[in-house]
């Protein structure tokens, strides 16, 4: 109970206290400190990292054992077994590790970001049917801002580039910037109930 | 030279009075103070979400979304505890995937404790909890894969979120899933808006505990929380009343 609960508050609290004070006063030694903290946040971090691998293969094997004809698991195998190997036996800099990164790893991220575009327009038909006088509204300043945003609109119906002006540095600006103040506010909460040790619901404890 | 950093004595004249603020107010709770919350219709639709999928038969899904362990994520984990803790009791299969290591390690934590409160420690399967991958897009995609693989009934994402965001929820509207989803990335706000059934919305992710649990702790964190709003929409006020009239010396104290 002792290591799993009061050791982690412990060192959620020291850790806490001396980066903020870090922050706020120019006292060497803290500065330094807090400095250490930092980078050991990152070799933690990498043990984790060590920790998803394992559950990763664990998961995956299961996958296997259960249906051997798992494509999909034993790609996601072979992947992991031959870029570990790759990045170990030659090297981060090497050109079989660059043509891995470069050619299957950047491709296929950018292949799923691009569905952002699908997912964009079938999104938008949903959003702009005018349901009710929210959706109604929203139709209305989607399309001003739609029209606004490209030259062709502004030609047909040319208020619509000053009233997207409008919309986007008053109503957006205005709704963006109450939420990130409050959520600021919130985040000093978790933080301190964290230093302090009364979070501990949040990281397994009761 | 000064002790102090240069720019950041203000800030630090500012989370001192918050941070007495909200120790004050966690004291008075704990006292007996009574502190009112409002219904949030995005934690009070978990309830419906889970009892959806128990009727069907079907997981329910929950993702912390794509940042590390900041105050977001901890948010998520507070609801992810409450979700365990009914779907151990309900018997309802929990599926959680998390695209960070460190969150990785923190969240199989909370999910055990869940189980383990609800009187069902063997219910818990660990390779329900998933690590999916620290790259964003391979996150989504291994989120996309869960939730058409596992059929999910219900999709719950609370959390930090970026780019993601739309993608992951047009995926579980396309599964047919009720789905609640919470961020404070104002950005990706609306993006849940128009693809999500119920959303939380920025701060109000961060009344988690104090909505599931009561917890005296986090209602007069709360009650904190919303006079230092106050405080900080009177400053605006103030502030842009002062600047128009032509005095900076508001500005010029903030800036120390």
């Amino acid at each position: 109970m002792f290591l799993r609960k009061t050791v982690p508050t412990i060192i959620a609290g020291v850790c806490g206290v001396v980066v903020v004070v870090a922050y706020f006063f120019e006292i060497a030694p803290i500065k330094d400190l807090a400095s250490h903290i930092l980078k050991w946040q990152s070799v933690i971090a990498v043990f984790a990292l060590g920790l998803g691998g394992v559950n990763i293969i664990r998961l995956h094997t299961k996958n296997l054992q259960r249906d051997p004809k798992n494509f999909y698991s034993l790609a996601l195998l072979v992947t992991f077994v031959i870029t570990i190997v790759v990045g170990l036996a030659m090297g981060q800099t090497s050109a079989a590790y660059t043509f891995i990164f470069d050619y299957i790893n950047v491709p296929t991220g950018s292949a799923i970001f691009s569905l952002l575009a699908f997912y964009i327009g079938t999104a938008a038909y949903r959003a702009f049917r005018a349901k009710n006088a929210e959706a109604a509204i929203l139709l209305i300043t989607g399309c001003i801002v739609m029209l606004g945003r490209v030259p062709i609109g502004a030609k047909i119906l040319p208020f619509t580039a000053p009233a997207t002006d409008w919309i986007m540095s008053v109503l957006n600006v205005g709704g963006q910037r109450g939420v990130m103040i409050a959520g600021a506010i919130g985040f000093i909460a978790v933080s301190l109930r964290i230093i302090v040790g009364l979070e501990r619901r949040a990281y397994g404890g009761e | 030279m000064s002790i102090f950093t240069q720019g950041r004595i203000f800030d630090l004249v500012t989370l001192l009075v918050v941070t007495g603020l909200m120790g004050l107010y966690m004291h008075r709770a704990r006292s007996g103070m009574k502190v009112k919350i409002r219904p949030i219709a995005g934690f009070a639709a978990i309830d419906e979400a889970i009892g959806r999928a128990a009727e069907m038969g079907k997981p329910v899904h929950f993702t912390p979304g794509f940042g590390g362990l900041v105050a977001a994520t901890f948010a998520g984990l507070e609801v992810l505890g409450y979700v365990a803790r009914l779907t151990a009791q309900y018997d309802v299969r929990l599926v959680v995937t998390v695209s960070q290591a460190e969150t990785f390690a923190v969240t199989e934590q909370v999910m055990r404790q869940a189980y383990l409160e609800a009187g069902k420690p063997e219910a818990f399967r660990p390779e329900d909890c998933r690590f999916i991958s620290t790259d964003q897009w391979a996150y989504a995609s291994g989120v996309i894969g869960v939730l058409y693989r596992e059929k999910v009934a219900s999709n719950i994402m609370i959390g930090q979120f970026a780019a993601e965001a739309l993608i992951l929820a047009e995926a579980g509207n396309t599964v047919g899933a009720i789905q609640i989803a919470g961020t404070t990335n104002a950005y990706q706000i609306p993006f849940f808006v128009v693809a999500c059934d119920y959303v939380i919305l920025g701060e109000e992710m961060f009344a988690a505990g104090a909505h599931f649990t009561n917890n005296v702790v986090h209602l007069g964190s709360l009650r904190a929380e919303d006079l230092v709003k106050a405080a900080c929409i009177a400053i605006m006020a103030i502030g842009a009343v002062l600047t128009t009239a032509g005095a900076n010396f508001l500005t010029t104290i903030m800036g120390k």
